[in-house]
């Protein structure tokens, strides 16, 4: 939607599109309002609404210059230029050449000022298409919608980030503007800015730039904070596909210190064909593949180390859920060798070094670790604790976060029809 | 003629091996100094910008997170 351009970029006449935007806001909501009825709704009037729609953004699209935000930075040599939502954040990137630098905060301080959000009804129908796409009509979006959901019953994590279809559905481009105007603040953005650049005129010209933009009154950022969880949940999702099993357990979000020790516990279990999991659980023929991540849904908030995988028949989701617990009991038994926990050291460094090598990684990590984690040092400070974990450290932490108490599990499997 | 060519290798060589660690200091050890390296800056408006340059390439890449 934020390719849409602004009342200068993407548009002949903004004067003369902003009133059919109205209107087709007017009609979307009468419709609305008709297909609340459900049954009673009258068929004539929802067709007639929809017709008028159709001939107001006919009315619409001939004002409209297609693409253009993108074309702009392309004719200049942009590549890379991309938007994305997690559960914590919206990002924007781009890469420049270094002699058009100065094109980012010219677009992007009109953007963040004078936002249109044109053509919001046929982008809501493209994304309301991606979650059928990918969560409604795949194996691996269904389970892994019906796990958070199971494990979060408070905290706005245990929504999708794409949201429900019903609420898609029913989004206006009045309410979608309102939330852009409070959130979408430049007091509430953090840009990392990587290259051929000159920091004093940067800042000097980024005050330029932005002065058309000014800070807003953030509303609190407060999420119901999730209740101790206090016994185990499952989920079933019955689909038509191989089974596969999501298990997981709450534990704390960075930048604490357990954290870190809980990224190493998922690298040794699942990091390549030397991991535990590989070893005793894919080699020994109960699952055909088996992951580990830490640090779901998000990081802004208290999260989830996550398991999962695919059985391999005749094992089931439970057999590959019993390999799993006993790796984690393991952990919690026995002392992971020093040699171990040097290994999956030097990969994390090494591979976390190689990210920052590229001019797109080093923004994306300080960008990152500022918004969410609250300072960009956190990244520093991470290869230090990562020195600092001990197989003591590892032990008292799986005790503390694999209980029985603090499980949820997901399983996919076919409709048994016949129990 | 050849030992024209040795010469200009081994100033190249000189020049190379001159250059060399201070680009490679740059990736080798790309976090332990860049609590130096980056500038961080808060605009009046309130936006929050992240500085590092970098000059090994003219490019320039931006993420803005919000």
């Amino acid at each position: 939607m934020m390719f849409k351009g602004s009342k200068v970029v993407g548009t002949k006449d903004y004067a003369g599109e902003k009133p059919l935007m109205e209107e087709i806001d007017k009609l979307m909501f009468a419709l609305q309002a008709e297909q609340d009825k459900g049954a009673q709704a009258n068929k004539d009037a929802l067709q007639s609404l929809q017709k008028k729609i159709a001939l107001v953004e006919s009315k619409q699209q001939e004002l409209i210059v297609p693409s253009e935000f993108d074309e702009i930075y392309q004719k200049e040599g942009a590549e890379g230029l991309n938007a994305f939502t997690s559960q914590d954040f919206t990002g924007f990137v781009v890469n420049l050449p270094a002699n058009k630098w100065e094109l980012w905060p010219i677009l992007e301080s009109d953007r963040m000022a004078n936002p249109v959000l044109r053509e919001f009804y046929k982008e809501r129908d493209v994304v309301m298409e991606e979650r059928r796409m990918r969560y409604e009509n795949s194996a691996e979006g269904k389970l892994w919608e019906s796990f958070v959901a199971a494990a979060y019953t408070a905290h706005p994590y245990g929504v999708p980030t794409i949201g429900w279809a019903g609420d898609i559905q029913r989004l206006l481009r009045p309410d979608a503007e309102d939330f852009f105007r409070k959130h979408y603040s430049p007091n509430n953005a953090v840009v990392a800015i990587v290259g051929d650049v000159r920091a004093e005129e940067v800042v000097q010209k980024l005050e330029k730039y932005f002065a058309n933009t000014s800070s807003q009154t953030v509303p609190e950022s407060w999420a119901t904070p999730e209740p101790e969880q206090s016994g185990p949940r499952r989920a079933t999702v019955y689909f038509d596909a191989q089974p596969s099993l999501m298990m997981g357990f709450h534990k704390p979000n960075p930048p604490h210190p357990d954290n870190t020790i809980i990224d190493l516990i998922a690298q040794l279990l699942e990091r390549g064909r030397t991991s535990r999991f590989y070893r005793n659980v894919v080699e020994k023929k109960i699952a055909v593949s088996t992951w580990a991540s830490n640090g779901n849904p998000g990081e802004r908030y208290p999260n989830m180390i996550i398991f999962g995988g695919s059985p391999k028949q005749p094992y089931t989701n439970q057999d590959l859920e019993n390999a799993i617990w006993k790796e984690l009991r393991r952990l919690q038994t026995e002392l992971v060798p020093e040699h171990e926990i040097q290994k999956i050291r030097n990969q994390i460094s090494a591979e976390y070094i190689r990210a920052l090598a590229s001019n797109n990684g080093m923004a994306s990590q300080l960008a990152y670790n500022e918004a969410i984690l609250g300072d960009w040092q956190y990244m520093v400070r991470y290869l230090e604790e990562l020195n600092l974990v001990t197989p003591e450290k590892i032990q008292r932490v799986a005790k503390e976060v694999f209980q029985m108490k603090n499980f949820t599990s997901a399983s996919l499997q076919r409709e048994d029809k016949n129990p | 003629m050849p030992i024209m060519r040795y010469k200009h290798c081994g100033l190249l060589l000189s020049l190379f091996c001159i250059f060399l660690p201070k680009l490679w200091g740059q990736d080798i050890d790309p976090i332990k100094k860049l609590p130096q390296r980056v500038v961080k800056h808060t605009l009046k408006n309130g936006l929050r910008v992240l500085i590092l340059e970098r000059k090994l390439a003219p490019l320039v890449s931006y993420e803005m997170n919000i």
